[in-house]
C-alpha cells in the first residue's frame, strides 16, 4: 500500500522513531484513517497518507490528530473499525513525546502542546526535569557583556542577529555562533584588548589610560618579560570580567603556554594581548551553560547566570557574590534574589518589558509602512513608547496584570521626562509637537485619544466605550495593520495564538490569499466573502471573527463612527479646473464590529460579540487566556516551549499569580525559582 | 585521511547525516589532475522586491497576454536574441546580448510566495519553511570545491547588519551567511593580504586560532546532542579561520595583487555603494580562487528586502514602491527600471572583469555562469507562476545560452518546467547531476516536471 511506503518518511530533524512505534503508528493512520483521508478519498479535503514523522514540518497536522483522537472526534463513531483504548494511547503519547521534543524548540509551535492536559491537575505529577543545555548570548546580551568587559569600546560590531520571526525571539535552542560570526567576534575580542591595554605617554613615561585595566597596563608598560605571577594576575583578572570567575590553575597553564609561543619573536606586548583575547573568546563567555550539578540544580554559578540573563542583559554582581559564598542552593534563596532584583528600582531591568514588546508587537509599528495621511499626524514611534509608559506603569501597579493590560481605561499619550527648567524638577512634556507649518491640516497625536489639547496630567483615563487596553492602543493596532488596511487576519491570529492558546496552519501551498481591491466595499465585507469560501474557512474560521471586532479603528489606529467605502460617483467629480482627478473621495457605510469567539474549548468563552471591548472584557476575565498567557511568560523567560513535564511549574506559576491578586512580580519569582527553571536531568553528559 | 579534509569538514558532513555525500566531490576534485577539466563557476545575483516578466521581456519580441502578465503560451517559444532589443531595465546587458539568455514561464509555487520566497527561492520549498533544504548555490559550491565553498555577499536594509541569514542554505536548519558589510567581508577574505607586513602579528593570530580551537574541542568531547553541535560548531568556526588562515597566507601575493582596491564605499552607509562593493569583492573572489560560487543577494529575504535606494535618488522605500508608490514625478514602475538597471549594470560589470582575465585559451567569463533572479519570483506580492530569470555565460559551452530568449509553456500546460527543474539544469551542467531538487509540487502531477531543462542542456 502507498501508505506504507509514504508514511514516515522520517527526516534526519525528526527524533529517532523506534521499528516497533513505526509498524504501530503506521498500522494505526491506515486501520483508522487513510480508509476516508487517503490517495483516492480525502474527506473534508483532509489527507493523511503523505504525512511524514518530521515534527517541524508536520507538527500542527499531528497535533490536530492527537487532539481528535483524544476528544474522541476521531474516528468518528459511525464507523466501522474503531481503535482500542490502549492503541489511542499509544499514538498520543507518540505525538505528545515528539512535539516535546521538537516543538520546544522553535518558537511559534508552544501552542501544540494542548492546554487542557498543561493545566490538568493530573498533570503536574509527572516531572521530567528538561536537558542540559548551552544558551548563547542575545544581540543584547552581548552588547551588555561588552560594556561589562571593556565599558564603551569603539569599533564594536554586533555579531549576532536577532531571530526576524515574529514572537519572542531569543530561544536557547537557536543561537549559533558560526564562522562569519566568529570573524567578527574574533575583531571584536581584539578591539576589547585594545582598549584594556591602552597606554599613552606623559612626562616622558608610558602609563596606562585611564578606562584601562591596570593589572594588564603594568604589564605593558615594562620591556622586560612579565613574571609568570603577574602573568596569572592578569589572566585571572581576565576571567573575572569576561565569565566571573578566577581561572583554573591548568587554565592557567595552558594560556602560558600560548603566551611562550606568541612571545618568541620578542612582543611582550602582543603575546599578553593575543592572550587576553583567547579569554574572550572562551565557549562559556559566548555560550551561558545551564548543565545542573550533581542534585540536578543549576549550580550557584549557573543560577545566578541564569538568573541575571532572564531579567537583564548584564550580569548582578550581588548574585554572582552569593554564587562565591555557596548560596543560591535553595529554592528559597534563589526566590530571594529575584525578588531582589523585581524590588530594586535601580537595577535596570530591560527584559521586563522586553516580554511584553515580543509578545504584544506593538513595537512593530513603524515598521508598517504607511503614507502619511492628509489629516493625520502619523508618529507610529511615539505611539510604542507611550505603549512601553503604559506597561510600566501596570507592572508597577502589579494588581491584576493580565487584566488590567487587556481592559485598562488609562493611556499615555505624547509623553515625554524632561527636566522643568525653573523647577528642575523631573515632569511630563508633550513630547512631539507639531510643527504649524508643516504639519497643516493635520490633526496632533492627541487626536487619536479623543483629546484637543495636550495635557501633563498622565496617564490619562479614556472615557467608555473608546479605548481600552494595549490592543486599542494604536501603536497595536498599527503593528498589526497593513499598509493600506486593517489586518483583520493577522489580529485574529494573535488572539487564537497568543491569548486563546489556539494553532492556525500555515497558508497551504497553493493557495493564492487575495483580497479583492474593490473599495465600493467594505474591508469586512471584502475578507469574509473570500474566506467563507470552505476551503478557506477551514483555517480562517480560527481568525477572521476575533479580527473582525476591531474594525472599529482605522489602520492608523483612529477610532471611527462609520466604515468608509468608495464613491465612484464623487471621486469621478473630483477633478481640477483642468480635468485632472484629485483622488478618491469615500462615503460612510454602517459600522459592523462584531465578531464570534469560537472553538476554544472554553464555553464560557465562546459566544458572539458586539465589539473589541466585550471581546476583550470576556477575554480578561478567562481562566485560559491568563494561563496561555502565563505559558508565553514561561517561554521568554526559559527561552523554550513548554512541555508536558512543565505542568507543575506552569500550574505553580497560575497559582502564584492569583493568590497575589494578579502580580507579574509573584509571577515570574515562581517561574524563575521553579524546577523546570533551576533542575537539569542527572546524567546529561557534560 | 586526505591531510587537506579537516575534522571540522568531516564534522560537518556528518551532522548532515551526509558525510559520505559531501566528501566524495571533494576527493574526486582532488584526485582530478590540475588543467584536466576547465574550470565551472556560479554567481547567483539574486534582488527582492519581484523581476516582472514585462521587464524582463526583450521590448521587439510581443507576449501572450494575460490578466496579470503571466506567461500565457501553450508552447515553448526558442527565439534568438540576436536582432532584438532587450527592455529598458535590461538593456545594459546589450554588450553580452550574445551570451544571454531569457528564461520567462518557469513556476516555483512550491515557493508560497508573499514579500519574499525567502531561502526557497535557491531551494525550491516553501517560503514559510525557514532553512528546511539545501539552496542551490550551496549544492552547486559543494561539487565545486573551493577555499570557500561558496560565499554569500549582499545587502540589507539597514545599514547595521552586519551578517544576515536570509538566502542561502547548506541543509535543513543550516542557513548560511550572507555578509552584508563590505569593509568585514574585505577583511574577512582578503585581509591576509593587507596585513603581511606584521608577519608577526599574522602569526599571533595562527597560534591564537589554533588554541582556540583546542581550548573548545576540550569543552565539546564533553557533551552531546544538539548542545554538543552548537560547540562543534564554533570549533569548527575556529578551525576553518585557521584553516583558510594558513591557505590564505600562502596566496598572500596573489591576493595583494588581485584583490579588491578598499575605497570609502567599503564603509558606505549608503545602499548602492555598499552593493558595488560586494560585486568588487565576488569579483575579485573569483578572480583569486577563494570560490567558484558567489551569491550577491541584494535586500533578499522577509524582513531585510526594503531597501531605500538613497544612492540612486529614490528617497522612496522597495516596500512602497512594490505598493505602486511613486516619487519625485516618477511611477513605481519607473523607479523600479532604475533600480533594475543598476543591478544590470553591477552585473555588466562583473561581467567585463571576468572577462578581462584570460583562463586557458578563453577567459573566466567563459567558465562561468551569471544568474540573476528575485527571491520574489514576479512581483513584490509574488504568487509564483512566473520566475523570469536571466541567464549570462555559457559555463565552458555546458549551458545553452548564448543569445536566447526562451518562454516555456505556462503554468500547467505540457512541457511546463519550474525553477527545481532549473536547478537540477545547473546541477547537470555543473558535473553533479541530481534526480530531484527542492519539494515537488503536488498541483503539477499530470505535468512532467522530472529532470533538468533539457533546451538549456548542450
Amino acid at each position: 500500500m502507498r501508505i506504507l511506503a509514504a508514511v514516515f518518511w522520517i527526516t534526519s530533524s525528526a527524533l529517532a522513531v523506534t521499528p516497533a512505534e513505526t509498524a504501530t503508528l503506521k498500522k494505526f493512520l491506515s486501520d483508522y484513517c487513510v480508509k476516508c483521508h487517503g490517495a483516492e478519498k480525502q474527506k473534508g479535503d483532509i489527507r493523511l497518507d503523505d504525512l511524514s514523522g518530521d515534527m517541524l514540518a508536520e507538527g500542527t497536522r499531528w497535533s490536530v490528530i492527537a487532539d481528535q483522537i483524544r476528544r474522541g472526534e476521531m474516528p468518528p463513531d459511525d464507523a466501522k473499525a474503531q481503535p482500542s483504548d490502549i492503541q489511542k494511547k499509544a499514538v498520543i503519547s507518540w505525538v505528545h513525546a515528539q512535539l516535546g521534543a521538537h516543538a520546544q524548540r522553535k518558537p511559534n509551535l508552544g501552542n501544540l502542546v494542548p492546554h487542557d492536559l498543561l493545566f490538568a491537575p493530573a498533570s503536574s505529577e509527572k516531572s521530567d526535569a528538561p536537558a542540559a543545555r548551552l544558551w548563547r548570548l542575545s544581540p543584547e546580551a552581548y552588547t551588555g557583556w561588552v560594556d561589562q568587559v571593556g565599558g564603551r569600546v569603539n569599533g564594536i560590531v554586533q555579531p549576532f542577529t536577532a531571530n526576524p520571526e515574529r514572537g519572542i525571539k531569543d530561544f536557547s535552542s537557536l543561537g549559533r555562533v558560526d564562522e562569519p560570526t566568529t570573524e567578527i567576534l574574533l575583531r571584536n575580542a581584539e578591539a576589547i584588548v585594545e582598549k584594556q591595554t591602552g597606554t599613552r605617554i606623559e612626562d616622558g613615561k608610558v602609563i596606562g589610560k585611564n578606562d584601562a585595566v591596570r593589572e594588564f597596563t603594568d604589564l605593558i608598560k615594562s620591556d622586560a618579560s612579565p613574571s609568570r605571577e603577574l602573568l596569572t594576575k592578569a589572566i585571572d583578572r581576565q576571567f573575572q570580567l569576561a565569565i566571573a570567575r578566577k581561572a583554573e590553575p591548568d587554565e592557567v597553564q595552558r594560556l602560558l603556554g600560548l603566551y611562550e609561543k606568541c612571545a618568541q619573536g620578542g612582543d611582550h606586548a602582543g603575546a599578553l594581548r593575543t592572550v587576553l583575547t583567547a579569554v574572550l573568546l572562551r565557549s562559556d563567555a559566548m555560550f551561558r551553560a545551564e548543565m545542573g550539578g550533581p542534585d540536578g540544580m543549576l549550580t550557584p554559578r549557573e543560577a545566578a547566570g541564569a538568573i541575571s540573563a532572564a531579567l537583564m542583559h548584564k550580569r548582578d554582581g550581588a548574585l554572582f557574590n552569593a554564587a562565591e559564598k555557596g548560596e543560591l542552593t535553595t529554592r528559597e534563596q534563589i526566590a530571594a534574589h529575584v525578588r531582589r532584583i523585581l524590588d530594586d528600582p535601580k537595577i535596570q531591568k530591560p527584559r521586563l518589558l522586553g516580554f511584553f514588546r515580543e509578545y504584544f508587537e506593538y513595537d512593530n509599528a513603524p515598521d508598517v509602512f504607511k503614507d502619511e495621511p492628509k489629516d493625520l499626524w502619523h508618529r507610529p514611534e511615539q505611539a510604542v513608547l507611550d505603549t512601553d509608559r503604559l506597561i510600566l506603569q501596570i507592572l508597577a501597579e502589579d494588581k491584576d496584570v493580565f487584566r488590567t493590560l487587556l481592559t485598562t481605561p488609562l493611556t499615555f499619550v505624547n509623553v515625554k521626562t524632561g527636566k522643568n527648567k525653573e523647577t528642575k524638577q523631573e515632569e511630563f512634556q508633550r513630547a512631539q509637537v507639531p510643527n504649524p507649518q508643516n504639519q497643516k491640516g493635520k490633526a496632533p497625536i492627541e487626536s487619536l485619544y479623543g483629546l484637543t489639547d495636550w495635557t501633563p496630567q498622565q496617564p490619562i483615563t479614556q472615557s467608555p466605550g473608546t479605548r481600552i487596553g494595549i490592543l486599542m492602543q494604536p501603536s497595536w493596532l498599527v503593528a498589526w495593520s497593513e499598509n493600506f488596511n486593517n489586518d483583520i487576519v493577522r489580529r485574529g491570529r494573535f488572539i487564537r495564538e497568543r491569548l486563546l492558546g489556539g494553532t492556525v496552519p500555515d497558508l497551504p501551498i497553493g493557495v493564492a490569499a487575495m483580497i479583492p481591491d474593490d473599495k465600493t466595499r467594505t474591508l469586512r465585507d471584502r475578507v469574509t466573502n473570500t474566506t467563507k469560501d470552505e476551503r478557506c474557512w477551514k483555517c480562517h474560521q480560527h481568525m477572521d471573527d476575533l479580527g473582525l471586532p476591531f474594525e472599529q479603528f482605522d489602520h492608523y489606529g483612529r477610532m471611527m463612527t462609520a466604515d468608509l467605502v468608495l464613491d465612484p460617483e464623487a471621486t469621478s467629480k473630483n477633478v481640477n479646473y483642468k480635468g485632472v482627478p484629485q483622488g478618491d473621495v469615500y462615503k460612510p457605510a454602517p459600522l459592523d464590529t462584531t465578531g464570534r469567539i469560537s472553538l476554544t474549548g472554553d464555553p464560557k468563552l465562546d459566544g458572539a460579540i458586539k465589539n473589541p471591548h466585550e471581546l476583550l472584557m470576556r477575554i480578561a476575565s478567562s481562566d485560559r487566556a491568563r494561563q496561555v498567557w502565563i505559558r508565553h511568560v514561561f517561554r521568554y523567560y526559559l527561552g523554550r516551549n513548554e512541555t508536558l513535564a512543565d505542568a507543575a511549574t506552569l500550574q505553580a506559576a497560575d497559582r502564584a499569580y492569583l493568590q497575589s491578586g494578579g502580580s507579574y512580580k509573584a509571577l515570574l519569582t515562581s517561574l524563575l525559582a521553579s524546577d523546570s527553571f533551576l533542575k537539569r536531568r542527572v546524567g546529561t553528559p557534560h | 585521511m586526505n591531510p587537506n579534509i579537516t575534522r571540522r569538514t568531516f564534522f560537518r558532513g556528518a551532522t548532515l547525516g551526509a558525510g559520505t555525500v559531501l566528501l566524495a566531490p571533494f576527493l574526486n576534485q582532488l584526485s582530478a589532475a590540475p588543467g584536466s577539466a576547465k574550470p565551472k563557476r556560479f554567481v547567483f545575483v539574486i534582488e527582492g522586491n519581484g523581476f516582472s516578466p514585462m521587464q524582463a521581456q526583450p521590448s521587439t519580441i510581443p507576449r501572450a497576454k494575460h490578466p496579470y502578465g503571466y506567461t500565457n503560451i501553450d508552447r515553448l517559444e526558442d527565439i534568438p536574441l540576436a536582432g532584438h532589443e532587450l527592455s529598458e531595465a535590461t538593456s545594459p546587458l546589450k554588450a553580452f546580448q550574445d551570451r544571454l539568455t531569457i528564461v520567462q514561464g518557469m513556476s516555483g509555487r512550491i515557493c508560497g510566495g508573499g514579500h519574499s520566497n525567502n531561502f526557497g527561492a535557491l531551494g525550491a520549498y516553501s517560503a514559510k519553511a525557514g532553512a528546511a533544504g539545501e539552496t542551490i548555490d550551496m549544492a552547486l559550491g559543494r561539487a565545486l570545491p573551493a577555499m570557500f565553498s561558496q560565499i554569500g555577499l549582499g545587502i540589507s536594509d539597514r545599514p547595521e547588519h552586519t551578517v544576515i541569514y536570509n538566502t542561502s542554505a547548506s541543509g535543513p536548519e543550516r542557513p548560511a551567511p550572507t555578509r552584508c558589510r563590505p569593509d568585514l567581508a574585505y577583511e574577512e577574505l582578503f585581509g591576509s593580504a593587507a596585513e603581511g607586513a606584521a608577519k608577526e602579528k599574522f602569526l599571533r593570530r595562527g597560534n591564537l586560532l589554533d588554541f582556540m580551537a583546542e581550548d573548545v574541542k576540550r569543552v565539546s568531547s564533553r557533551m552531546n546532542g544538539e548542545e554538543r553541535a552548537k560547540l562543534d560548531e564554533y570549533l569548527g568556526a575556529f578551525e576553518g579561520l585557521r584553516d583558510r588562515h594558513s591557505r590564505l597566507n600562502a596566496i598572500g601575493k596573489t591576493l595583494r595583487e588581485k584583490g579588491p582596491l578598499v575605497g570609502d564605499k567599503y564603509k558606505s552607509e549608503v545602499e548602492a555603494d555598499r552593493l558595488d562593493a560586494m560585486f568588487d569583492i565576488g569579483a575579485a573572489s573569483l578572480i583569486c580562487g577563494l570560490t567558484n560560487v558567489v551569491t550577491l543577494a541584494s535586500g533578499c529575504g522577509d524582513p531585510y528586502f526594503s531597501v531605500r535606494w538613497k544612492g540612486l535618488g529614490i528617497p522612496l522605500d522597495k516596500h512602497s514602491i512594490g505598493h505602486g508608490k511613486g516619487v519625485d514625478n516618477k511611477t513605481a514602475e519607473e523607479l523600479t527600471t532604475i533600480i533594475r538597471r543598476f543591478h544590470m549594470e553591477q552585473i555588466a560589470r562583473l561581467a567585463t572583469k571576468l572577462q578581462s582575465v584570460r583562463e586557458g585559451d578563453g577567459t573566466m567569463l567563459d567558465n562561468t555562469c551569471i544568474i540573476y533572479l528575485s527571491d520574489s519570483a514576479e512581483s513584490h506580492h509574488s504568487r509564483c507562476f512566473d520566475w523570469p530569470m536571466l541567464i549570462l555565460g555559457d559555463l565552458g559551452g555546458r549551458i545553452k545560452t548564448r543569445g536566447r530568449f526562451l518562454c516555456l509553456p505556462k503554468y500547467a500546460a505540457e512541457g511546463h518546467k519550474t525553477t527545481a527543474n532549473f536547478f537540477l539544469t545547473l546541477l547537470e551542467a555543473a558535473g553533479a547531476p541530481r534526480k530531484t531538487f527542492g519539494v515537488p509540487d503536488g498541483a503539477l502531477r499530470d505535468v512532467d516536471t522530472a529532470g533538468p531543462i533539457s533546451e538549456l542542456l548542450v
